[in-house]
């Protein structure tokens, strides 16, 4: 893992009797990662300690080597960290070249940097055209591009982009995603991607955070995870299945029924351990006709993580669903 | 239809980032540009100030006229009985200044509360906040900032007019004497100008953190001020009581002003220190409930 950009430690908060963070211990490393979680996994909660908004219960939070938990640093780590918050918001009576000055002016930079800048990352997001038009007329996409290139204006270190898709038609959601793609991947920002879309942080991120009930409930790189942990072999077989499935199981393998012939087995390690299950198959008379390995999608790392099996989960809301 | 050598690339900043910036210095000067974007607004508002203005300025200059003897010295007999009578009634420049300052309040108040009404409740109703606090300022900076943003434009409406009142009679007056002998009145001036326009900004921000839209804040302004005189008025009336006049905004900085300029007092019997001390409780009051609200509109950030 490379070098920690947000290092947390036992981090809890708590809003009277409710636990929003749990004793939250977290690594994210350099580069784009995403922070998933169902609503009211305290998502926001941490954004806003991270942001030095919030004071802790207890616990400690490290951001690019600023502490927004102690009074000291939590103006300053606003210096390093640039916020695309997730409702509407704009600045009254301004366009979107006023907007983005302005703030960057109140973030350190000078009155001609300021302007410089703003025209720049308004050029980056393509508001070029709409920079002077004011942002009260902007549509949801737009609104959407002119929170993001407020968040850059002063070339933050770290990212916290919360739900940057929310409400977008698809192309405007392609056009959001190929821009925080491009920041992540080619031009080295750090991100913290805060959504509940599985599809965006699939696209976007190396690294996954999951988030539940004020807990990390799973973290890692999206391939360890959906490799390592997720790994699924589908064997279709001809001969008894009561076999079959007796002797994977005295074999330690855990299997489901997928069709009349076929069976899941959910395999802790790679495919290169196979052989086992023909050992088996031939133990237990059955032929295997085919074997592939499924990687887990990133939507059933989710729902495992948070306590939701896929099966009882597809008569439910969609977690993961395109909104 | 874009340029062809238009590339739309992420270009990272060169510069750094100041060591003290003064973050409310912008967010005031931001907020007073906004205000004057609307032109009829302040067409309408800044009228009146600037027809008094003019007018206070001409009874300025024609006092020191006629006490220069300009007119006096005229052969007409009539012209010098007119003159003489002229200088009776503006003869005494402070007392103009005076009159004048306590004339532009209630416009001033119109001003401030017009383009303070807004300022904290708009944040909220369009999530200003959350772009705000996400930057390096504290509540005390967006207070101030805020705070800036309404007095500047209480300044520009009743410190600024007041001022160029006292220029003009600098100017006019015969061997400088204004600057001679009352030269303390633009101190005067500028201390209750001042005092005044801060405790009206602290009103209209207090009011537009309650509220979450302009014309919310502006009627709350305005009923608060109303509302306030008229129990002030009736319990007064009803108790017998002068101390009931302490609930007069109005009032109470008229007994300043009287204080400041060292007038002759009439109306209710209130002591400046009775005043002092409702003036310091509405402040308190005031200042209460904007950290309470900032304070909110932070964390919500």
């Amino acid at each position: 893992m490379s070098q920690a950009v947000l290092s947390i430690r036992d981090l809890v908060k708590c809003y009277g009797k409710v636990r929003a963070l749990d004793g939250v211990n977290l690594d994210v490393p350099a580069g784009p990662v995403g922070l998933l979680g169902p609503n009211g996994s305290g998502k926001t909660t941490l954004l806003k300690l991270l942001l030095g908004l919030l004071v802790p219960t207890d616990g400690e939070a490290k951001v690019l080597g600023y502490h927004p938990t102690r009074r000291s640093d939590r103006l300053s780590v606003r210096t390093v960290v640039g916020y695309m918050p997730e409702g509407d918001c704009i600045l009254p009576g301004m366009s979107a070249i006023e907007l983005v000055s302005t703030l960057a002016r109140i973030t350190g930079l000078t009155a001609e940097d300021a302007m410089t800048r703003a025209h720049e990352v308004l050029d980056y997001v393509q508001l070029e055209e709409a920079r002077y038009r004011p942002t009260h007329e902007y549509s949801t996409g737009m609104k959407q591009r002119l929170k993001l290139a407020q968040a850059l204006a002063h070339d933050p270190k770290l990212l916290l982009l919360d739900e940057p898709t929310n409400g977008l038609d698809p192309k405007g959601r392609r056009q959001m995603l190929e821009l925080v793609e491009d920041l992540g991947r080619n031009q080295g920002k750090n991100i913290l991607l805060c959504s509940h879309l599985l599809q965006d942080v699939e696209r976007t991120c190396d690294h996954v955070v999951v988030l539940n009930q004020g807990k990390v409930v799973e973290q890692g790189s999206v391939s360890e995870l959906t490799a390592a942990k997720g790994a699924l072999l589908l064997v279709e077989f001809e001969g008894d299945r009561e076999a079959f499935l007796h002797h994977l199981q005295a074999g330690g393998l855990e299997a489901t029924p997928s069709s009349e012939n076929g069976l899941k087995i959910h395999w802790p390690g790679s495919s290169a351990d196979a052989d086992q299950v023909f050992d088996l198959a031939h133990q237990a008379g059955v032929a295997i006709t085919q074997l592939s390995q499924q990687r887990s999608s990133l939507e059933e790392i989710f729902l495992r993580a948070v306590g939701v099996t896929p099966a009882t989960h597809q008569d439910q809301a969609p977690v993961g669903e395109t909104a | 239809m874009k340029a062809s050598t238009h590339t739309e690339i992420y270009r990272p900043f060169r510069g750094s980032l100041r060591d003290h910036p003064q973050r409310w210095l912008t967010i005031g000067t931001s907020s007073v540009r906004q205000g004057f974007k609307r032109k009829l607004p302040a067409l309408l508002l800044f009228t009146p100030v600037a027809i008094g203005c003019v007018i206070a300025c001409f009874k300025v200059y024609f006092a020191f006229s006629l006490l220069s003897g300009d007119l006096v010295n005229n052969n007409s007999l009539q012209a010098q009985g007119m003159a003489q009578m002229v200088a009776s009634v503006l003869g005494d420049v402070v007392e103009n200044i005076f009159l004048y300052m306590q004339g532009m309040s209630f416009f001033s108040l119109m001003i401030v509360a017009w383009y303070g009404a807004g300022l904290i409740a708009e944040d909220r109703r369009l999530g200003a906040n959350l772009l705000y606090f996400a930057r390096p300022i504290s509540r005390v900076d967006y207070l101030l900032g805020k705070g800036y943003g309404a007095a500047a434009f209480g300044f520009l409406a009743l410190t600024l007019p007041c001022l160029m009142v006292c220029f003009v009679a600098a100017f006019t007056s015969p061997e400088w004497s204004f600057l001679r002998d009352e030269w303390t009145t633009i101190l005067k001036v500028i201390l209750y100008t001042g005092f005044w326009v801060a405790t009206v900004t602290m009103l209209v921000l207090a009011i537009s953190s309650l509220v979450g839209r302009k014309t919310h804040a502006l009627i709350g302004v305005i009923g608060t001020i109303v509302i306030s005189s008229g129990v002030s008025e009736v319990m007064a009336n009803l108790f017998r009581e002068d101390s009931f006049s302490l609930l007069n905004l109005f009032q109470n900085f008229e007994r300043v002003g009287i204080w400041i300029f060292d007038r002759r007092q009439h109306g209710p019997d209130v002591s400046i220190e009775q005043t002092f001390a409702a003036l310091g409780v509405f402040w308190g009051i005031c200042l209460l409930i904007l950290s309470l609200r900032i304070r909110k509109l932070e964390v919500v950030a």
